[in-house]
């Protein structure tokens, strides 16, 4: 049955995204039957409500055209660009998953018909409603790609120490790293060929890269343990802030209230765990340009996660957070292993017996059994006392 | 971890849950779910408060989020509805220290004329927010050496609460408390298995 209602609803969709560009949220009304002569769009203080039965047929209206159009049916040859653009809207807003629309709009940038930062908007919109829509993840990626082509493309045009063709991806990292440095201090780079280019699209990724990790943390504010919206952080970090230490120490900064609020997310943990892993590899640049040390990062990490699981018992991703971190600390030189066990057999039980003629890993394995085992008398908890153990158990099998 | 209410209640002498004041934190919900979010918090709130025997406490678990109830030996009766992540303990203890408080607000007397909702108990909306981070609202908090966690009644479904016979989808149906757009909220978020709202 083909309805008639498909082309007023987009119709009427379409005009609710120009009464209000600004829409930050929305969702389906519980309406399963049209029951009055109105738009089923509510719009209120940019947030967009749609009735759930017109959903229903805007959707199926809108995936049969775009659908069509794909695949060159003769009754939907020749549609206008912007209409093209409004389809795919349509059907990416109730369902994400179509990865068939978000190439269409891949193709729709290509061509100049739809402007990366619109695209970037509109998924943060899918977000709101989609926290964890692996393709929208995917696709913010590609959009990412391409403003990180244009700064570099036209950077190397501008910049003549940069004009010899990167040799290794470090190369071009520190490059990327130079952009950023000149935005503020060299107004004059601008005056150069494609200068004011490079200007304006370092500018716009510098502005959306911040936005980016916004849109990140409220996805994982959405739908816990949301490995797709921590993973694309990762992603985001690498690539379009190529892991500069500054960076890494402040994400290290600004997560840690987060998970400190989400005890059971492990995806956020994961994410700590990976700027550790970077902040290991950068350890010596580390320690000269900011006169951190990893073993006190790694320390400081170790006292946080204990503090954690006493305070919210239960929780078994604290566990795995803790097992990461001991592993990390024995991978440390014997000298940092030293500093190591210094701070801590300050709090150590003296009936527990260490021996110190054992070697450096060992002896620090079995202070950690001993600070596990000297807490879990505190609690009588069955379940903590059960991730106690096989804590223990994994230490053990070390 | 979140918490979305603090009610205090009166249990009835009918058995009945009768709300004296409350306040919601509604921020993490969708724009449009957050009237029938309301109406349900109070909804369980009632149930709740009606289903649990005088001077007794009980925590109950409701997909990731978890209701704790007390009815106090005079029938007045605390409920905070918090996500599974939310100390328990700390839970308790917000809701001894909030029964406590509360005839200061409203004496005994008047509890069961008073209009339902109405009692003026503006610290609930300090409460909701300063405990949100219950690490730095325990610390304020001296009662809680008194509470014994073992005492708490566990279920692992509101279902688990209601007597023999009750269904919940029955229960929903005839409220009066909830509006017609929040029962079909109920019933389609329901049928799709959904776990947009409390319930």
């Amino acid at each position: 049955m083909a309805d008639s209602r498909g082309p007023r609803l987009l119709m009427d969709l379409n005009n609710a995204f120009k009464r209000d560009p600004l829409i930050d949220e929305y969702d389906i009304l519980p309406v399963v039957e049209p029951k009055h002569n109105r738009s089923p769009f509510i719009l209120e203080n940019h947030k967009l409500g749609v009735e759930a039965w017109a959903v229903k047929v805007l959707l199926k209206y809108s995936a049969n055209r775009l659908i069509g159009w794909r695949s060159r049916s003769p009754t939907e040859k020749f549609i206008d660009p912007q209409d093209i653009c409004n389809l795919s809207r349509a059907v990416l807003l109730f369902n994400p998953d179509n990865y068939t629309a978000w190439n269409i709009r891949k193709e729709l940038i290509d061509s100049g018909a739809l402007t990366l930062s619109d695209d970037l908007a509109f998924g943060a919109l899918v977000l709101s409603k989609h926290p964890k829509s692996p393709e929208t993840f995917i696709h913010r990626r590609w959009l990412f790609q391409q403003l990180l082509d244009h700064c570099l493309s036209s950077s190397s045009g501008s910049n003549s120490s940069c004009s010899a063709p990167a040799a290794s991806n470090e190369e071009v990292l520190v490059n990327m790293e130079g952009i950023d440095v000149d935005v503020g201090a060299h107004p004059e780079v601008g005056i150069r060929l494609n200068g004011a280019f490079a200007l304006e699209s370092s500018r716009l990724l510098k502005s959306q890269t911040i936005c980016e990790l916004q849109v990140c943390t409220q996805a994982a504010e959405k739908y816990p343990c949301n490995y797709h919206a921590w993973s694309h952080r990762i992603w985001i970090i690498k690539h379009c802030l190529n892991c500069s230490l500054q960076v890494l120490v402040s994400e290290l900064e600004t997560t840690r209230s987060w998970t400190s609020n989400h005890v059971s997310d492990h995806s956020g943990f994961h994410f700590r765990q990976f700027l550790l892993r970077e902040l290991h590899n950068k350890r010596s640049r580390l320690q000269s340009s900011s006169s951190k040390d990893f073993t006190s990062l790694l320390q400081a990490e170790m006292d946080f996660i204990i503090d954690l699981i006493y305070s919210y018992p239960n929780h078994e991703a604290m566990w795995y957070h803790r097992r990461f971190i001991f592993h990390e600390l024995l991978k440390l030189d014997p000298t940092q292993k030293r500093t190591m066990q210094q701070m801590n057999t300050t709090n150590i039980e003296p009936a527990f017996n260490i021996h110190y003629n054992e070697p450096l890993g060992t002896q620090l394995i079995s202070q950690e059994i001993c600070n596990v085992e000297s807490s879990k008398k505190s609690t009588s908890n069955e379940l903590d006392q059960l991730l106690a153990k096989n804590y223990v158990r994994w230490l053990q099998s070390l | 971890m979140k918490l979305y209410s603090i009610a205090v209640l009166l249990k009835t002498p009918e058995g009945k849950g009768k709300i004296l004041a409350s306040k919601n934190e509604l921020a993490s919900f969708g724009y449009f779910q957050r009237a029938t979010v309301n109406e349900f918090m109070t909804f369980t709130s009632k149930i709740l408060v009606e289903r649990t025997a005088t001077s007794s406490r009980a925590s109950v678990k409701e997909q990731e989020y978890i209701c704790h109830v007390f009815v106090r030996s005079d029938n007045l009766s605390g409920v905070v509805i918090a996500d599974h992540e939310y100390p328990q303990r700390v839970a308790h203890t917000l809701i001894s220290k909030v029964v406590e408080e509360f005839p200061e607000k409203c004496p005994k007397p008047q509890w069961s004329s008073v209009v339902e909702n109405a009692v003026q108990y503006p610290e609930l909306t300090d409460y909701l927010r300063k405990y949100q981070n219950p690490k730095e609202a325990d610390a304020m908090t001296k009662i809680q050496s008194e509470l014994d966690e073992t005492k708490i009644i566990l279920h692992n479904t509101i279902e688990a609460v209601l007597e023999r016979g009750e269904k919940l989808d029955d229960l929903v149906e005839k409220s009066e408390g909830l509006s017609l757009q929040s029962k079909t909220f109920y019933k389609t978020a329901k049928k799709t298995n959904q776990c947009c709202v409390i319930l």
